[in-house]
C-alpha cells in the first residue's frame, strides 16, 4: 500500500513536471507569436493550437498531484470543528463523491478519445493539429487521480476506525514563500 | 422525468448538503448538474455533458490565460520582487503618519500587478512587513489587518484570475474586464492608505513615527529595484488595452518577462523551477476542476429552463434596480463567508447575471462589483481566507481575533469604496469604454 502510494506520487509529480515544461513552452510560443507577428510579419503557426493542447496537460497532469496534497478546494467550516473520526467519515463521503464524478468523466471521455482517434479529429485552422493526444492525456490524468482517490478512500476508512489525524505530505510547501517560514519554524521547534 | 423546478430543488438541497460534508466544490457542482440533468431531461443529456465539457473547457485558448497568469505570479514571487517594492514604498512613505502600513498597502497593490493571488500576496507580506511594523512599535492589529486587507487588492488589479473566471462564465470580453479592474483597484488602495493615515494621525500610539532619515537620493535609488515590475505591468496591460495582443498572449508575455527577471536576479535553478511548476500546476488544476463542475451545473440550470424562468420571475417583480443590486451584494457577502470566491461565481452568476443585466446594470461594471464583493468576503469572518493566511504565516504570536479585529476598519473602508463604485459607475467604465 505504501509502495503503491509512493510510486503514484512519483508518477503524479513526473506528469505535473511535464505539464510545467508545457507551461513554459506555451509561454515561449505565445511571446514568439506576438513578437513574430508584430515585428516581423511572421506569425508562429500552430502556437495557438499547441497552447490549447498544453492546457489539457497542465490541468489534468496536475490533477492527481493536487489530490495527494489534498489541495482541491472544499468548505472546511463544519469539517474543521469535528472530531478526527467524524472528519474521517466526512472524507470518506468526499472520496466516494469524487470517485463517482471522475468515474463518469473517465468513462465518457475515454469513448470520446477513442472516437477522436478513429476519425482523426483535428483543430480548425491551417495546421490541422490533431486533438486525440490531448484527449488521451485527459483520460490518463483522470485515471491517475482515480487511483489516488481509491488509496485515499482506503486510508480514510481506516481512519474512521482508528481516529488518527491525517498527515498530508508537504502540504505547507505549496506556496514557496511559506516554505521558508515552515523551515524556520522547524528549526526553532 | 421530473419537473425542472423539482429537480432544481432536489439538486440545490443535495449541493449544499454535500458542500457541508466537505465534498470538493468542483465535484459537488458537477455531480449536482449531472443529477439534475438526469432527473429533468434524461441519462443521455447528463452523459453528453460529462463527455464534452471537461475537454472543451481545458482545450481552450481563452482560458489558457489562467495558467499563464498563475505562472507569471509564481515567477514574480520567486524573483522576490516584493522586497524591492516594499523598500521603495517605504522610502517614499516612511516619514508620514502610518508610513510603514501605507507602504505595505502600496507594495501589496504593486505586487498585485504581477501576481493575481490574494493568498500569496498576504502570505509574502506577512513574512516581510509584519516583523518590520512590529519592530517600529506598530499595533499588531493594525499591521495584521493592513496586510490581510491589502492582499485582497490582487484580485481587482490586473492580472486577476477571478476577473477571468467572471468573464468566461458571463461570456464577456476578458480584456475589457481586466482593464476595468485597474482604477477600482488603485482607488481601493488609495482609500486604505488614506484610512491608515487618518487613524495614525489621530492616534499616533498605534503607528509611531519613525525617526529614520531617508535622503532624496536614496528614494530615487529605491526605484531602481522596481522598474522591472513596472515595465512588465505596462507591457501586459498596455498590450491588452491597445488590442495589440489577446489576454492569453499578454499572460504569455507577462510570464516571459517575469521569467527574465528571475534569470536577471540569478534566482533560476532547479528548485525554483520545481516549486514554480508545482505551485502553478496545482493552482491551475484546482481552479479548473471548479470551473468544469460549475459549467456542468450551469448547463443544467440553463437547459432545463430554470434560469429563464427564475430570471423572468425575479424581473417580473419590477423592483427598483437598486434592490436587485442590494440582494446581489447580500448574497455575495453571505456566501463569501462560507465558500471560495471562484465557486460563488460559478454557482450564482448563471442565474444572477441575466437578472442583473435585465435590471439595467452594465455587465463589465457588474464584474468589478462582484470582484470587490469577493474581496470583501476574503476578510469577513468566519472563513475570511486572507485572515487565516496572515495568522498562519505570522512570525509573531497572533490570534485570529487580533487579525479579525485588525481588518474591521479596512472592511468599513471597503464599503466606502464600494459605495463610490456604485454611485459613480464611470470610475469603473471609463477605461474599458475607451478600448477598441
Amino acid at each position: 500500500m505504501e509502495r503503491a502510494s509512493a510510486m503514484l506520487e512519483r508518477l503524479a509529480l513526473a506528469v505535473l513536471l511535464v505539464g510545467g515544461v508545457g507551461m513554459l513552452i506555451s509561454m515561449f510560443l505565445g511571446t514568439g507569436d506576438v513578437v513574430g507577428t508584430q515585428f516581423f510579419g511572421f506569425p508562429l503557426h500552430g502556437a495557438k493550437e499547441i497552447t490549447e493542447s498544453t492546457m489539457v496537460l497542465i490541468v489534468f497532469g496536475a490533477l492527481a498531484y493536487a489530490q495527494i496534497r489534498r489541495a482541491h478546494i472544499r468548505v472546511e467550516l463544519i469539517h474543521s470543528h469535528m472530531t478526527p473520526r467524524i472528519q474521517a467519515a466526512m472524507d470518506v463521503v468526499a472520496d466516494i463523491a469524487a470517485l463517482i464524478f471522475f468515474g463518469f468523466l473517465v468513462w465518457q471521455c475515454t469513448l470520446e478519445a477513442m472516437l477522436s482517434w478513429q476519425i482523426g479529429e483535428a483543430a480548425d485552422g491551417l495546421l490541422r493539429f490533431p486533438l486525440y493526444p490531448a484527449r488521451w492525456i485527459l483520460v490518463t490524468g483522470t485515471v491517475m487521480l482515480i487511483l489516488r482517490l481509491i488509496l485515499d478512500l482506503i486510508i480514510d476508512i481506516r481512519r474512521v476506525g482508528s481516529g488518527e489525524e491525517i498527515e498530508i505530505p508537504g502540504a505547507e510547501t505549496l506556496i514557496p514563500e511559506l516554505k521558508g517560514l515552515q523551515d524556520d519554524k522547524e528549526r526553532q521547534g | 422525468m421530473v419537473e425542472p423546478a423539482t429537480a432544481g430543488i432536489i439538486v440545490v438541497v443535495l449541493l449544499f448538503a454535500s458542500l457541508a460534508v466537505g465534498v470538493h466544490i468542483g465535484v459537488a457542482l458537477g455531480l449536482g448538474g449531472l443529477l439534475g440533468m438526469y432527473l429533468a431531461i434524461g441519462p443521455d443529456a447528463a452523459l453528453g455533458q460529462i463527455a464534452t465539457i471537461p475537454f472543451s473547457t481545458t482545450n481552450s485558448f481563452t482560458l489558457a490565460v489562467i495558467p499563464l497568469f498563475i505562472l507569471m505570479g509564481s515567477l514574480a514571487t520567486q524573483a522576490s520582487l516584493t522586497t524591492d517594492l516594499y523598500r521603495a514604498a517605504y522610502s517614499w512613505l516612511g516619514r508620514l503618519h502610518g508610513g510603514l502600513a501605507m507602504a505595505t498597502t502600496l507594495a501589496s497593490a504593486a505586487f498585485g500587478a504581477a501576481c493575481g493571488s490574494t493568498v500569496v500576496n498576504a502570505a509574502v507580506f506577512t513574512r516581510m512587513a509584519l516583523p518590520e511594523m512590529t519592530k517600529f512599535g506598530y499595533d499588531k492589529r493594525l499591521s495584521a489587518g493592513c496586510i490581510a486587507a491589502s492582499g485582497t487588492l490582487a484580485s481587482l488589479i490586473p492580472p486577476s484570475i477571478l476577473m477571468v473566471v467572471y468573464a468566461v462564465i458571463t461570456e464577456q470580453s476578458v480584456g475589457k474586464l481586466l482593464i476595468a479592474g485597474f482604477i477600482p483597484g488603485v482607488l481601493s488602495a488609495a482609500i486604505y492608505m488614506l484610512g491608515i493615515y487618518v487613524r495614525a494621525r489621530r492616534n499616533p500610539s498605534i503607528a509611531p513615527m519613525s525617526d529614520v532619515q531617508i535622503s532624496w537620493e536614496e528614494r530615487f535609488k529605491s526605484l531602481y529595484g522596481v522598474w522591472g515590475i513596472v515595465f512588465l505591468f505596462l507591457l501586459v496591460i498596455g498590450g491588452i488595452y491597445s488590442g495589440l495582443f489577446t489576454p492569453t498572449y499578454a499572460g504569455a508575455i507577462g510570464a516571459f518577462g517575469a521569467f527574465l527577471i528571475v534569470i536577471g536576479k540569478r534566482r533560476l535553478n532547479k528548485n525554483t523551477l520545481l516549486d514554480t511548476f508545482k505551485d502553478a500546476g496545482v493552482t491551475t488544476s484546482v481552479i479548473f476542476i471548479i470551473v468544469i463542475g460549475g459549467i456542468i451545473f450551469a448547463r443544467f440550470l440553463t437547459y432545463t429552463g430554470l434560469v429563464a424562468n427564475l430570471s423572468e420571475y425575479l424581473l417580473g417583480l419590477s423592483l427598483a434596480p437598486y434592490l436587485y443590486l442590494l440582494s446581489f451584494a447580500i448574497i455575495y457577502i453571505i456566501l463569501g463567508m462560507l465558500i471560495d470566491p471562484i465557486a460563488i461565481m460559478v454557482m450564482t452568476l448563471p442565474v444572477m447575471f441575466p437578472v442583473m443585466v435585465g435590471a439595467g446594470y452594465d455587465p463589465v461594471w457588474l464584474g468589478v462589483i462582484a470582484i470587490k464583493l469577493a474581496e470583501i468576503s476574503l476578510i469577513t469572518p468566519p472563513v475570511g481566507l486572507n485572515v487565516y493566511v496572515v495568522r498562519s504565516a505570522s512570525p509573531i504570536p497572533l490570534s485570529l481575533e487580533d487579525v479579525f479585529a485588525g481588518v474591521t476598519p479596512f472592511l468599513l473602508l471597503d464599503f466606502i469604496t464600494l459605495a463610490l463604485l456604485i454611485l459613480f459607475p464611470q470610475i469603473v467604465l471609463f477605461l474599458p469604454n475607451l478600448m477598441y
